[in-house]
């Protein structure tokens, strides 16, 4: 019996092991191969890369200008994207019937008919191999008169700091302000980031979509890059296409804002080798409202416009993109304090004073802030053979910042503090092909700032330079790709001040500062199934002192502190690992990856204990002071689909931070967030697509890790918001409307937010309903 | 030949680049100038019977916020005395020529308020003056002192643009200072 149960034991296995086997090569053991060439000629095209969308399968061709890829499963629809600098992009559906398929692709020059030097085709070098997400489509259209950081908490991993409700700040991975970087259209943002009441000067209506990359970037885009990088990507230019556009309609309830914002665009010239853009943005806000009350002087209006004109022909692509965002932001009446003890009476009521709550109104009174940000871009690329595409871009940015206090009659003619910072940017790198396998980037770097003040003393005027050498580069073989990368930085800042600060007779010194520092990164990736991709990346960033943690000298009067830099600062370096697994196919899709970001000379505001007495009372000193920090982390996103109609899923974030010195939590860093999301779909019919709902419920936990030594006031309770998204598609002869209806903090929740630096004057808002319209113009659908 | 049309671009532009950044900074200094400053306050106690009883205390931080400790007179008062009370100077001394903040406060009266807080049972203070909307101001008050004993006198001036309902609340706190009081 023993005998006979341990050979059908056997028997069996070999033919469950077989069966197996053989479901697997049934299933997702199938090839589809071929070769790209060019449609006329019929001359091989190596170096010319194909990626299958579904699951970022990726190669460049070989000399033999063959291709493949593996793992493909049966049954499924695969969407091969082929490019190749100089030639038109082309898109395949293939559907996998057998085990081995052959696609030949063609391509057509663009000398018949143009294409552009595709932005994706290179998109796999421009972004480091690291843990990345994406806003686009519909979660992007869906957050749509939002400002940029309010749209990217959809984001595992990212959080917003606030200034009350108009001012809103990135945070990734616990890490902001100086910590990230925002690159704009290609140009890396340089407005003035010292300070979380400074949101960013960025439309995210020029956006098609938004990429974060999490951790950090410092090799590819510079110092600065330790919290991570977002990248706001207009969408590639179309020089196919006649005059098309779009305008979005944006209507909120709580505040009373309204946006508008339109596109148009259009090839011209003989051969469409022209290409024009032009967008803006009008939006209008009054005062928010928490679910009790309206806050006086919340309102904001926002002017922004961008154009773009580009040229191309077989080997030059040349782009000039200008923009300007102007903005009037009024700030919370009741935030205004002068005191620690006016900052202790408003922590003590539950609510501001019945003379700061207010009815839904437009009017903009002190204090406020004017921001404008203009910025000019030219951009090249040149096709050169053998060698690669070389591209050089030149940047200028104009950065003004007013802020207008609440002042006596005698000063309150203009404004109290005025910054003008201009940034200039000029960078050279080659994208090239070594071997098929391995592509890689190497560039050069150079920025100037010059920074001009007026008012009152707070960043003193200063010019830097900063240059830079990076060389990364990508392998890639079958399911495998390595990365690796290196660069120099170097920064020279000099400063103006007055040998004492509050004297106009003191002689002007001109303290100099240098830096300077190599970074490196190493990175892999691996197929593990079809579908299944892991990721790591070790990577090292850093980041020169800015101004104002060398410079601070007195009252920050939206915290009541007495705020002290140090002009012996060093800079901070980080080494951050990142490790990550994703699914990107079937019934259950997701991504899970954890950090460590371990920070060298850390700088932070540390608490004096003796206060410093000033006329306005006593305030509380913090000293800029360094300390190695720890931060690690973990964000969760997991998917399932059910059938055609019901998906759930769930996100989570954590973030842990400590201070090394003392072992003791950091300050402002976000607490865990779990979502929930149910999301329904109608089925299609002839003129209304798309149709669903989508219910979120966003949990904050209480960020009890803080100790009450810590902060001016306990840390908020836990909070759980409810939101619901309805949307559709209306199509209408070959127009497509977009519709949709949100309802965000639907149950009118009662709720302070930790990273709101409000919270000790003001609930969050509440309850907001938001209707959104998009129209397109021409005979073109719009592409989202 | 169109290449180099094109590097010719390139060297146009990182010339551009280079002179823009080589330009000397010629800028001045902006003057220094801390909007709203306060850095001397003196309190002016004249004995109600008699005149010729008149006694100055200042409040002074000459460098402003931060630097070196304020220096701060102790106000010394009669027993049982009834004093009239006057707020003579609020200066900016760091301005040149000084600037006078109290005629300033004097014509803006209706959007400012001078709160006094006397430790506890060391002296009253009732103030005297009225702005157009018979709000209290606080630019004058009597004060009645007690027994002999040392305590503080605490004096807040609130800035209630558009918020000055008579009481401490709204508004913001443009200077906030402790005296440190002898009666005998």
């Amino acid at each position: 019996m023993v005998h006979l149960n341990y050979k059908t034991l056997l028997i069996a296995s070999i033919i469950v092991a077989n069966a197996f086997t053989y479901a697997l090569a049934q299933n997702c053991n199938n090839l589809i191969f071929g070769t790209i060439k060019d449609a006329k000629t019929k001359e091989i095209l190596p170096g010319a890369s194909i990626a299958i969308k579904e699951n970022n399968q990726f190669s460049v061709v070989d000399e033999d200008s063959h291709y493949h890829f593996n793992q493909l499963c049966k049954g499924n629809t695969y969407t091969l994207q082929i490019n190749f600098l100089g030639y038109q992009q082309k898109q395949i559906e293939v559907e996998i019937k057998k085990t081995a398929t052959e696609i030949n692709v063609f391509l057509s020059p663009v000398a018949s008919q143009l294409a552009e030097v595709n932005v994706q085709a290179q998109a796999a070098i421009h972004k480091p191999l690291q843990t990345q997400s994406q806003l686009k489509g519909k979660e992007l259209e869906l957050s749509r008169g939002l400002s940029l950081g309010e749209a990217l908490k959809a984001i595992p991993g990212l959080s917003s700091i606030q200034t009350g409700p108009s001012i809103s700040k990135p945070v990734i991975h616990g890490l902001h302000s100086n910590r990230v970087l925002i690159y704009n259209a290609g140009v890396r943002l340089e407005g003035q980031q010292w300070g979380s009441e400074h949101a960013p000067e960025i439309d995210p209506f020029i956006a098609n979509q938004i990429t974060v990359i999490k951790g950090a970037a410092s090799v590819l885009y510079g110092s600065d890059a330790l919290g991570g990088v977002i990248l706001v990507e207009p969408s590639p230019l179309d020089f196919n296409k006649k005059l098309t556009g779009q305008v979005n309609v944006v209507g909120m309830s709580n505040n009373g804002q309204g946006a508008i914002a339109t596109m148009l665009e259009s090839a011209i010239g003989k051969n469409n080798n022209f290409c024009w853009r032009i967008q803006s943005t009008y939006k209008v806000a009054g005062n928010a409202k928490t679910p009790n009350y309206y806050m006086q002087n919340t309102g904001f209006n926002e002017k922004n416009a961008a154009l773009t004109f580009a040229y191309r022909s077989a080997k030059l692509n040349a782009e000039l993109f200008a923009s300007t965002f102007n903005t009037k932001l009024g700030i919370f009446t009741g935030s205004h304090i002068g005191s620690t003890t006016d900052l202790d009476s408003a922590i003590a009521r539950n609510e501001p004073l019945a003379i700061y709550q207010s009815n839904l109104n437009y009017t903009i009174d002190r204090p406020y802030q004017n921001v404008s940000h203009n910025l000019v871009k030219f951009k090249m690329s040149y096709l050169l053979r053998d060698f690669g595409i070389l591209h050089a871009q030149y940047s200028n940015q104009q950065n003004n910042r007013e802020e207008y206090d609440v002042v006596r009659g005698s000063v309150d003619k203009g404004y109290q503090l005025k910054f003008d910072l201009n940034t200039q940017n000029i960078e050279l790198f080659l994208d090239h092909n070594v071997t098929p396998n391995i592509q890689g980037k190497v560039g050069v770097q150079g920025m100037y700032q010059q920074n001009y003040y007026a008012g009152r003393d707070l960043i003193p005027f200063f010019t830097s330079y900063n240059g830079g050498i990076f060389l990364i580069e990508k392998y890639t073989k079958n399911k495998l790709s390595l990365e690796g990368g290196l660069r120099y930085d170097y920064k020279y800042m000099q400063a103006r001040v007055r040998l004492n600060r509050k004297d106009s007779k003191s002689p002007e010194i001109q303290p100099e500062f240098n830096f300077d520092q190599v970074t490196a990164t190493l990175g892999a990736a691996y197929q593990i199934l079809p579908d299944v991709k892991w990721s790591s990346t070790l990577a090292k960033a850093w980041r020169p002192p800015a101004i104002n943690e060398l410079f601070s000298n007195g009252v920050h009067h939206g915290s009541a502190s007495f705020e002290k830099g140090d002009i012996n600062l060093k800079q901070e370096s980080s080494l951050n690992l990142t490790t990550g697994i994703s699914k990107t196919n079937g019934k259950l899709t997701g991504e899970i990856s954890g950090y460590i970001n371990h920070i060298d000379n850390y700088i932070y505001l540390k608490p004096d204990l003796l206060p410093v007495l000033t006329v306005r009372g006593a305030f509380p000193a913090f000293n800029y002071v360094q300390v190695n920090a720890r931060f690690t982390g973990a964000d969760f996103l997991t998917q399932y689909q059910f059938n055609k109609f019901f998906k759930t899923g769930v996100k989570y974030s954590l973030v842990r931070a400590y201070n090394l010195a003392n072992n003791k939590h950091l300050e402002f860093i976000p607490p865990d967030k779990i979502s929930l999301i149910l999301q329904a779909s109608l089925n299609d019919s002839k003129k209304i697509k798309n149709t669903g709902i989508a219910i979120t419920i966003n949990h904050f936990a209480k960020q009890w890790r803080v100790l009450p030594a810590q902060d001016f006031a306990p840390t908020p309770n836990a909070a759980t918001l409810l939101n619901i998204d309805l949307s559709s598609q209306i199509h209408i002869g070959k127009n497509q409307f977009n519709l949709s209806l949100s309802c965000l903090n639907t149950l009118n929740t009662q709720y302070r937010d930790y990273l709101n630096r409000f919270r000790y004057y003001v609930d969050e808002t509440g309850r907001n309903f938001i209707l959104r319209l998009q129209v397109p113009i021409g005979k073109g659908l719009n592409k989202i | 030949m169109k290449t180099n049309t094109k590097l010719s671009i390139v060297a146009i532009m990182v010339f551009t680049f280079a002179i823009s950044a080589c330009k000397k900074d010629k800028k001045e200094l902006p003057k220094v100038d801390e909007p709203e400053l306060i850095t001397t306050i003196k309190l002016t106690f004249t004995n109600t019977n008699n005149a010729a009883d008149v006694k100055t205390f200042a409040w002074k931080d000459l460098d402003g916020q931060g630097g070196a400790a304020p220096m701060v007179d102790t106000i010394k008062l009669a027993a049982n005395t009834n004093y009239n009370l006057e707020i003579t100077e609020i200066l900016n001394e760091t301005a040149t020529p000084v600037e006078n903040v109290t005629e300033e406060i004097e014509e803006e009266n209706y959007e400012h308020l001078f709160v006094y807080k006397p430790s506890a049972s060391l002296l009253t203070v009732a103030i005297s003056d009225k702005d157009k909307n018979k709000l209290p101001v606080g630019l004058m008050a009597v004060v009645n002192t007690n027994t002999a004993k040392t305590g503080t006198l605490r004096i807040v001036l609130r800035h209630q643009k558009g918020v000055k309902d008579g009481t401490e609340a709204p508004g913001s706190t443009d200077f906030d200072i402790t005296y440190p009081v002898k009666i005998k």
